[in-house]
């Protein structure tokens, strides 16, 4: 390689008798440009904290790189969407690999695997305010403000996702507040605001019977067992039976007259507990089933709990609204505290859920945002995003790879710091891997739109 | 090794253009810098290990990547670029080809089938999956909607994927406008800003207002998050309200991505040199420009001045791309509309017959020989890698004299790339370095992209750290 001529523009290179050599950092200010003398040191670890950031630090070998598409510091977690509007509900599937997420007209399916989002569809126009999916993973079933409960068929297909509308049922004459499936799949449950409560075989959608909880409902919870359930309102946290012959029987009337609307209700994985969390205080209390007994209350969100979740090996119960709480279960001592508590009630959670391993804890928010947290140290660890919500498409990395049947598959991440490792052999979509030569450009920096500019 | 000192501020910015690296240093800094880059000597003496260690560890010691490769020798454009009609709903008053005022000239449909295949069996050849259709101006695209919808339904219809975008002043019907939505993967808007502005330099042809009606179209796009950019054009007397109309864009648009370009010339089909107190407008104007974008956390752009990019030609359309006239003729630029266009002669670089294209490979040569000239007189400036030489169109003559000289854009595209660059630095602390990653022995594997317009979703991070 030749050593190039220097830019000799507006300046002498005389020597620099006594001068040594400097660094400096730059400040735009009123005045124009401050340059402040920086120390090698400062400046290199400086330096060395952006190179790690671009990936750019440390050679690896080819066997040893993890390829994370290219992740800059600009991109704010804060601003990466995975919907429009405010999460109403999450489920996840029973194999644990799928996390759905429903909010407003839309609901998305999201590979808790790679993170990404894997199918989107519109509920028909439904503002879809609750999901839920069958046990055996073949049913997912979306209620929504339109009164009707929409069941999809859902299956995977040479590693797509395929989703059909097979049945409406239409029978609630206001909108769907709660849903749950019975254990074996066969049955649902599903309550509107009026406080109509029905049961109804799946997927035929039959009605096997209906009652009224006497009260304005907002949520629904089933026990593990299939055999009682919950049903949170206006005034009230009744128990109920949904064991053949007994469906429809009140069992208990927990709680008479709530001075708030329930928000949540929550049974433990062992059924013997029901946590429920309402607008009238801050507190989550904890009841015995099936004697209704109050067991604990202690102390949660202010001023109230919007979502609860209890994790799947019963040792720990979230709650969210301002920020997310993690206590143990059921004593309530406070493990872990995260999330700013922000000015903004967009900043709010509006749903919470356990993955399956009880590991991690999936938070989504009334602004759309869905994060992935590990609870136990209180670290963020993954976003979703769906470019389709989120402001600019440049917070997303689009790659393709080949899964374990060598079909070419596509996802989108974000370019925040919780981008996930690409998988080895990824490439960018415009058909080049990172960094080489790409066809279409000259020069693949990954930053582009791809499509002409105009000089 | 490219190494570049550029003054700043009675300092310099260091700078490795194809390393994408700058700092800032004093004079001896410089000196350390050349003596090391590119240098085999081991023994560092001791008043310069300092400095030394620093630039090793920030990496600026480091080979140069190899540079973009030179543009093909055959030419097989996989892009087709069609400048469909010269009838024009508006009459901008910097408007290159004086579109509207002229006999009509309009593509045949049959033309646009035949360089769609061209492009389309060009990518399949070589094993890209997919291949670019662009409609252009010299006009106004959409005033052809015959053309347009049956080159896209052809377009879509080849075996290979098809990327679709345009140029467009945005004076759509909902029909039209919702055709675009469904069927477009991109465009670039044309638009200028502020009412006053936009109304002032964009008219229509009775000289009434355009900014409503592509202001509507503005918030459809951004309700459907359709993809656009938008191409503002400033001429002298507005230059002052830039950052206004920059500023009016950020908040009244979704737009993430913003180029400007200056206008000098107050004549349509003009084009004119800026003179130094124009380009010191454009520059001032510009940079207020960049802190008003910065603060929306939006993409202003120059197209002279892109550090962020390592190219070796400004604008690729005469080595990858077949653009074609109405008339059917080839040319390596889309501001050559016209068979009268004074630089007619030097950009005609073909035709489309019933056989096939027809390229005049002497012409492309001779064009090829003019930018290499002029290159080779770029190579003392420290934009060489992301400027490519500039605008052929601004800068080339009839005479074919005018490329070898150097004038007030040279002076806007550096001060701008300074400007950049010191922002750069300015945002890392000290050191701006990006990612510039070449990997090794990775099989680049040609795929067939389903036709959902799954590129919208490209990946858009900003290598800058």
């Amino acid at each position: 390689m030749k050593r190039n001529d220097i830019n000799r523009q507006k300046s002498s290179l005389s020597p620099s008798d006594n001068e040594k050599p400097e660094v400096y950092a730059v400040k735009r200010g009123k005045q124009g440009w401050k340059l402040n003398r920086r120390s090698f040191l400062a400046s290199a670890v400086a330096a060395g904290a952006a190179l790690t950031g671009a990936g750019i630090a440390k050679k690896k070998s080819p066997e040893e790189q993890i390829f994370r598409p290219g992740t800059t510091s600009d991109i704010k977690c804060e601003e990466v969407m995975a919907h429009l509007g405010r999460i109403d509900d999450m489920v996840i599937s029973p194999d644990g690999e799928l996390l759905v997420t429903g909010s407003n007209d839309r609901i998305k399916f999201w590979s808790l695997g790679l993170v990404a989002l894997e199918e989107s569809i519109d509920s028909k126009k439904s503002e879809v305010s609750t999901i839920e999916i069958s046990p055996d993973g073949k049913w997912l079933l979306s209620g929504g403000l339109d009164k009707t409960v929409m069941v999809w068929s859902l299956k995977k297909r040479k590693g797509q996702l395929r989703l059909k509308l097979r049945k409406i049922f239409k029978k609630h004459n206001n909108r769907i507040e709660g849903i749950v499936i019975t254990p074996d799949s066969k049955y649902a449950v599903s309550t509107s605001y009026d406080g109509i409560i029905m049961l109804w075989t799946l997927p035929k959608c039959k009605l096997i019977k209906r009652w009224s909880a006497k009260d304005y409902l907002h949520c629904l919870a089933l026990s593990p067992d299939g055999k009682h359930l919950g049903s949170g309102g206006s005034k009230s946290i009744k128990l109920w039976s949904i064991e053949k012959g007994h469906e429809g029987n009140l069992l208990k009337e927990i709680v008479k007259k709530s001075r708030g609307f329930i928000k949540a209700l929550e049974f433990s994985p062992n059924g013997k507990r029901l946590a429920s969390a309402s607008e009238q205080d801050s507190m989550l209390r904890i009841w015995s089933i099936p004697s209704g007994k109050l067991n604990k209350v202690f102390q949660a969100q202010s001023p109230w709990v919007e979502a609860i979740a209890i994790s799947p090996d019963g040792k720990y119960i979230a709650s969210g609204y301002e920020n997310t709480k993690i206590h143990s279960f059921p004593s309530g001592k406070l493990i872990k505290k995260f999330g700013n508590v922000s000015t903004s009630v967009l900043d709010n959670v509006s749903s919470l859920i356990f993955t399956h391993d009880s590991k991690q804890l999936v938070v989504g928010y009334r602004d759309g945002r869905v994060k992935l947290w590990e609870f136990r140290i209180g670290e963020q660890v993954h976003c979703l995003i769906d470019l389709e919500a989120t402001p600019n498409d440049k917070y997303g990395t689009t790659y393709k790879y080949q899964d374990e049947k060598g079909r070419w598959v596509e996802i989108t991440v974000p370019a925040c710091k919780c981008a996930p490792p690409m998988p080895k052999g990824s490439v960018c979509t415009c058909n080049t891997v990172p960094g080489r030569y790409c066809g279409c450009e000259g020069y693949c920096s990954c930053e582009s739109f791809h499509y002409w500019y105009p000089n | 090794m490219y190494l570049y000192t550029i003054p700043f501020e009675e300092k310099f910015i260091i700078y490795r253009p194809l390393l994408h690296a700058a700092f800032i240093g004093n004079k001896a800094m410089t000196e350390v810098a050349q003596k090391y880059v590119d240098s085999k000597e081991k023994n560092v003496p001791a008043e310069d290990q300092e400095a030394y260690s620093f630039l090793q560890k920030i990496g600026f010691l480091e080979p140069d990547p190899p540079p973009p490769a030179p543009p093909e020798p055959c030419y097989q454009p996989k892009t087709t670029v069609l400048l469909a009609t010269n009838r024009c709903n508006l009459r901008c008053i910097y408007c290159y080809a004086d579109a509207g005022e002229k006999p009509l000239k309009e593509m045949p449909v049959e033309t646009a089938i035949q360089a769609i295949d061209i492009a389309a069996a060009n990518a399949e050849k070589v094993g890209q999956p997919f291949f670019e259709l662009v409609f252009h101006g010299g006009g106004e695209p959409t005033q052809h909607w015959n053309l347009l919808t049956k080159a896209v339904e052809h377009a879509r219809n080849k075996t290979v994927n098809c990327r679709i975008a345009m140029s467009s002043n945005g004076i759509w019907s909902s029909k039209q406008r919702d055709y675009l939505l469904e069927n477009f993967d991109g465009l670039s808007l044309s638009f200028d800003g502020t009412k006053e502005v936009q109304d002032t330099q964009r008219p229509t042809p009775d000289g009434g207002s355009s900014f409503d009606i592509v202001m509507k179209s503005v918030k459809v796009m951004d309700k459907r998050k359709f993809p656009y950019n938008i191409r503002l054009t400033i001429s002298s007397p507005w230059l002052e309200k830039l950052p206004e109309c920059i500023r009016f864009i950020c908040e009244e648009t979704g737009c993430y991505h913003i180029q400007v370009e200056p206008a000098f010339s107050m004549y349509r089909e003009g084009w004119q040199n800026p003179s130094p107190e124009d380009a010191d407008h454009f520059i001032e104007a510009f940079i207020e420009s960049m802190d008003v974008a910065e603060k929306y956390k939006k993409e202003l752009m120059y197209a002279g001045a892109r550090p962020w990019m390592t190219v070796c030609s400004f604008c690729s359309a005469a080595e990858s791309a077949l653009v074609v006239r109405p008339d059917g003729k080839l040319v390596a630029c889309y501001e050559v509309t016209d068979a009268k266009h004074k630089l007619a002669d030097i950009f005609t670089v073909g035709s489309l017959e019933e056989k096939g294209a027809v390229i005049n490979e002497g012409a492309r040569q001779r064009l090829t020989d003019m930018r290499q000239q002029r290159l080779a007189l770029c190579r003392d400036c420290f934009c060489l890698w992301h400027c490519g030489g500039d605008c052929s169109s601004r800068c080339f003559s009839p005479d074919g004299t005018a490329h070898l000289r150097f004038d007030q854009r040279c002076r806007i595209n550096q001060e701008l790339s300074k400007e950049i660059l010191a922002r750069y630095v300015e945002s890392t602390g000290g050191v701006w370095r990006a990612k510039v990653e070449i990997l090794d022995e990775e099989k680049v594997h040609p795929d067939k992209i389903s036709t959902e317009g799954q590129w919208r979703q490209t990946d858009r991070v900003k290598e800058k750290t």
